[in-house]
C-alpha cells in the first residue's frame, strides 16, 4: 500500500513537471502565471548584445513569468561553447552560425532541435532561410546578417573634401589624401589574430567569390596557384594598403584600432558590420559610415554571412519553453529592439533599419543588381583561416609575396588533403 | 594479549584505509581516468564536438613527425624553457643569497620578492602587454629611441624575449623562496669550519652551498622546466602566438588544434607526447642529481 502511494506521488510529480515544461510552447504567448518555474541557459556568442537580450527577456517574462533565462556571455565565447559541447555540458539555447561547416557537423550529429515548419520561420526573409538550411532542414533561427567593408569617418572625409571611393584606385587616392596629416589614413590591428584572419578571408572572397572551389581545384591539380592571380593580388593588396597604416601595426590590437578610429585619429578602419555595436557606444558620438572594400581585380562583390542566429539543444531542459523564447525573438517589434541596439542588418520581416552608419552597406546588400554572396569561409576546413592568418602576419613583416603564395599552397594541401 | 594486539592493528589498518580511500578515489577519478581516456582519444579522430570517434591507431603520433607547426612549437618551447631554467636558477640563487644575508629590512625585501607570485598570469600578461605596446613606445618616441618606438612584441626576433622577461619576473618568486629555505638548512658549523680551514667565499659556495642546495635546485629546475614547456597564458594574452607564430608554444598549438581546428584526437596526441618528453627529462635530471647530492 505504502509503495503504491509513493509510486502514485512520483508519477504525479513527473506529470506536473512535464505539464509545467509543456506550457511554454504555445505560439500565442500568454501563459498561466502559476505554471511551474522553468530555467533556461542561453549561451551568447554575440556577447555585445547581452544588454538588449536582458531587456527583451523582461518583456518575455510579462508573457511567460515562469521562464527564467540565464544568459551566459564570456570572452572568447565560441571557444567556450566548443569546450562545453566537447564536455557534454551543452546549454539549452545558444547563438550559432548555421552556414558554417562546424555548426553543420553539429547539426549532423543531432545536437539541435529541428525548427523546420515552425510558424516563427514565416517571419524571416525566405532567401536567408535558404542560406541557413542544411539537408533541407532548419536547425537555427537566423535574425541578422553581417557584411564586411571599410568604415570611414564622415567628418574627416568632409574636412578633406573626399567622397566615398568606388574603385580600388579611388580607395588608394582617398588614403593618400591623409598622408602627411595628423590623421592615420587606415588603422590596422595586426596583433589580433582573429580579425587579421577575417580580413584576409573576406578580401580573398572579394577577389574570388568562391575561394573554396578555387582552393579545391588547386589542391586537386586543376588550377595552378602560381598561374592564378587571386592569391598574389591578395598579398599585394594587403601590403599596398598597409603603406597607409600607423607606425606599429603589428603592435596594435583590434581594441586599440577601434579606439583610434572612434577618437578620430584614424580616418578609416577595415572591419565587419558587427563592430558597429562598439562604435554606437562611442562617447562623444561621431559620424561614420561604411563602404564596400573595392576589388583590386575589377568586378565588385559584397560578402555577407549569417550573423545572429539561435539554436536549441535537442536535450534542453524544456524545449517547449525554448521554442516559445525563439518565437518571441522572431517577432517584428522584438527584432526591432535587437536591430536598433546590435546594429547589424536584420532579416525579420517588417524591421526598419535604423542604424544610420550602415545604411549604405545595407542598401548594397538589398540591391538586386549587386553581386551579394555568402562568404566562402563557411565551407573552408576548420582552422584553416587561423593558419592563414599566421602566414599573413609573416607577409606583413617580411613583405615576401612569393613566400606567402608558397605557404598558402602548402596550407591548402595540409587542410584539404 | 596477541589477539588484542591483532585487533588493534586491524582497527588501525581499517582507519588508515578509511582515510586513504577518498583521496585515492579522487585521484583515480580526476587524474588516472582522464589520463587513460586521453590516451584512448589520442588514438582516434575525435573532433571534440561529435559524439562519434573512429579508432585510427598510431596515425596521430605518426603525423607529429611531419607536422611543421608542432616542430616549430617544440623548437620554440625547448629554447624558451632552457633559457628560463638558466635565468631562473641563477637569479633565484643570487636573490636568495642576498635576502639570506643579515641586512636591514630583510623581511621587507623577502615580501617584495614574493609579490609577483600572488598575481595571476593573465593579469600580469595584460599589464605587460600594455607596457610593451603603449607605455614603452610612447616613452621611446619622446626620448627619440628608435628601436623601442615599435613594440618588442611586434617583431618575430624580440617577441619571445618580451614574453620571457615577464615569465622570469613573475616566475622568480617561488624558486627564490625555495632556495632561501634550502640555504637555511645548511649547518652553520660546516661553513664556519670551512672558513677556519681557509676556504674563500667562492669555494664555500661551490663546495658547500651548491651540494647542499642540489635537492632544492633539482625541484626548482623541474618546476621551471615544466613552466617553460607548458607556457600558455602569457603568449595568449600578449601575442596570441604571434607575430606569425613566433611565440606559439606547444600548449597554444594544442589549444588551436583542439578548439580552432577541432582535431581533439590529434591535440591529445600532442599533449601526450609533451608529457612523455617532460617525464623523460625529469627522470634523467632526478637520476643525475640523486647521485651528486650531499644528503
Amino acid at each position: 500500500m505504502k509503495r503504491k502511494v509513493i509510486i502514485a506521488a512520483l508519477v504525479t510529480v513527473i506529470l506536473l513537471l512535464l505539464a509545467a515544461c509543456g506550457n511554454g510552447g504555445s505560439d500565442s504567448g500568454n501563459q498561466d502565471a502559476t505554471a511551474e518555474p522553468v530555467e533556461l541557459e542561453f549561451f551568447l556568442i554575440k556577447v555585445q548584445a547581452l544588454g538588449v537580450h536582458e531587456e527583451m527577456q523582461q518583456l518575455f517574462n510579462e508573457e511567460h513569468p515562469n521562464v527564467t533565462v540565464r544568459f551566459v556571455a564570456t570572452p572568447d565565447a565560441e571557444t567556450a561553447l566548443f569546450a562545453r559541447v566537447a564536455a557534454g555540458d551543452i546549454p539549452d539555447m545558444m547563438n550559432t552560425f548555421p552556414a558554417e561547416l562546424i555548426y553543420r557537423n553539429m547539426m549532423d550529429d543531432g545536437l539541435f532541435v529541428d525548427l523546420t515548419g515552425h510558424s516563427m520561420l514565416g517571419n524571416i526573409q525566405p532567401a536567408v532561410l535558404d542560406l541557413a538550411e542544411h539537408n533541407g532542414k532548419l536547425y537555427a533561427l537566423p535574425i541578422a546578417l553581417s557584411s564586411y567593408g571599410v568604415f570611414y569617418n564622415q567628418d574627416l572625409f568632409a574636412e578633406h573634401g573626399l567622397s566615398v571611393p568606388t574603385t580600388y584606385a579611388d580607395f588608394l587616392a582617398v588614403a593618400e589624401a591623409f598622408v602627411d596629416t595628423d590623421v592615420t589614413p587606415i588603422v590596422f590591428f595586426d596583433r589580433s589574430a582573429g580579425p587579421v584572419g577575417q580580413m584576409i578571408e573576406r578580401v580573398m572572397s572579394i577577389l574570388h567569390n568562391d575561394s573554396d572551389t578555387l582552393f579545391r581545384d588547386i589542391v586537386e591539380g586543376r588550377e595552378d596557384i602560381w598561374a592564378r592571380n587571386e592569391v598574389r593580388a591578395l598579398a599585394e593588396t594587403m601590403l599596398e594598403i598597409r603603406q597607409f597604416g600607423q607606425l606599429d601595426q603589428m603592435g596594435t590590437d583590434i581594441d586599440q584600432a577601434m579606439a583610434e578610429f572612434v577618437s578620430g585619429r584614424a580616418a578609416m578602419m577595415i572591419g565587419g558590420t558587427w563592430h558597429t555595436t562598439f562604435f554606437l557606444d562611442a562617447d562623444p558620438p561621431f559620424d561614420y559610415s561604411m563602404f564596400q572594400f573595392p576589388n583590386p581585380l575589377g568586378p565588385q562583390g559584397l560578402p555577407i554571412n549569417l550573423d545572429t542566429s539561435h539554436s536549441i539543444y535537442v536535450n534542453a531542459s524544456c524545449v517547449d519553453s525554448a521554442l516559445a523564447k525563439l518565437e518571441f525573438l522572431s517577432r517584428t517589434e522584438i527584432a526591432q529592439m535587437y536591430a536598433d541596439v546590435e546594429g547589424s542588418p536584420n532579416i525579420v520581416n517588417g524591421v526598419q533599419f535604423n542604424t544610420v552608419p550602415l545604411r549604405e552597406i545595407n542598401d548594397d546588400m538589398n540591391n538586386p543588381s549587386m553581386n551579394v554572396f555568402i562568404t566562402p569561409v563557411n565551407f573552408w576546413p576548420p582552422g584553416m583561416r587561423a593558419r592563414w592568418q599566421e602566414y599573413a602576419q609573416l607577409l606583413f613583416m617580411d613583405r615576401d609575396v612569393d613566400g606567402f603564395i608558397r605557404n598558402t599552397e602548402g596550407m591548402l594541401h595540409e587542410f584539404y588533403d | 594479549m596477541k589477539m588484542k594486539r591483532k585487533k588493534i592493528n586491524l582497527e588501525r589498518e581499517v582507519t588508515f584505509i578509511c582515510f586513504i580511500v577518498p583521496a585515492v578515489l579522487l585521484y583515480v577519478m580526476y587524474f588516472i581516468v582522464p589520463m587513460v581516456t586521453g590516451v584512448f582519444y589520442s588514438l582516434t579522430d575525435w573532433t571534440g564536438l561529435s559524439p562519434n570517434a573512429n579508432f585510427i591507431g598510431l596515425e596521430n603520433y605518426r603525423n607529429l613527425f611531419t607536422d611543421r607547426a608542432f616542430r616549430q612549437s617544440l623548437f620554440f618551447n625547448t629554447w624558451y624553457a632552457l633559457l628560463l631554467v638558466i635565468i631562473v636558477l641563477c637569479l633565484s640563487t643570487m636573490l636568495a643569497l642576498c635576502v639570506n644575508a643579515k641586512i636591514k629590512g630583510r623581511t621587507f625585501f623577502r615580501g617584495m620578492l614574493f609579490f609577483p607570485a600572488v598575481l595571476s598570469m593573465l593579469t600580469i600578461g595584460m599589464i605587460f602587454g600594455e607596457i610593451y605596446t603603449r607605455a614603452i613606445p610612447t616613452a621611446a618616441r619622446v626620448l627619440n629611441i628608435e628601436f623601442f618606438q615599435i613594440s618588442v612584441l611586434s617583431r618575430m626576433s624580440t617577441a619571445p624575449f618580451g614574453i620571457l622577461f615577464v615569465h622570469v619576473w613573475q616566475g622568480l618568486a617561488i624558486p627564490t623562496v625555495l632556495v632561501l629555505a634550502g640555504l637555511q638548512t645548511i649547518p652553520e658549523e660546516i661553513i664556519e669550519s670551512a672558513e677556519l680551514d681557509g676556504a674563500g667565499k667562492w669555494k664555500r659556495f661551490t663546495h658547500i652551498t651548491i651540494p647542499f642546495l642540489l635537492p632544492v635546485l633539482s625541484v626548482v629546475l623541474i618546476l621551471t622546466l615544466r613552466a617553460g614547456m607548458t607556457m600558455f597564458d602569457y603568449a595568449m594574452v600578449m601575442t596570441e602566438g604571434g607575430p606569425a607564430g613566433a611565440t606559439r608554444s606547444l600548449t597554444m598549438n594544442i589549444y588551436n588544434l583542439g578548439f580552432q581546428q577541432l582535431r581533439f584526437g590529434y591535440a591529445i596526441a600532442q599533449a601526450t607526447m609533451v608529457s612523455i618528453i617532460l617525464i623523460g627529462i625529469s627522470f634523467l635530471q632526478i637520476t643525475i642529481t640523486q647521485k651528486r647530492k650531499v644528503y
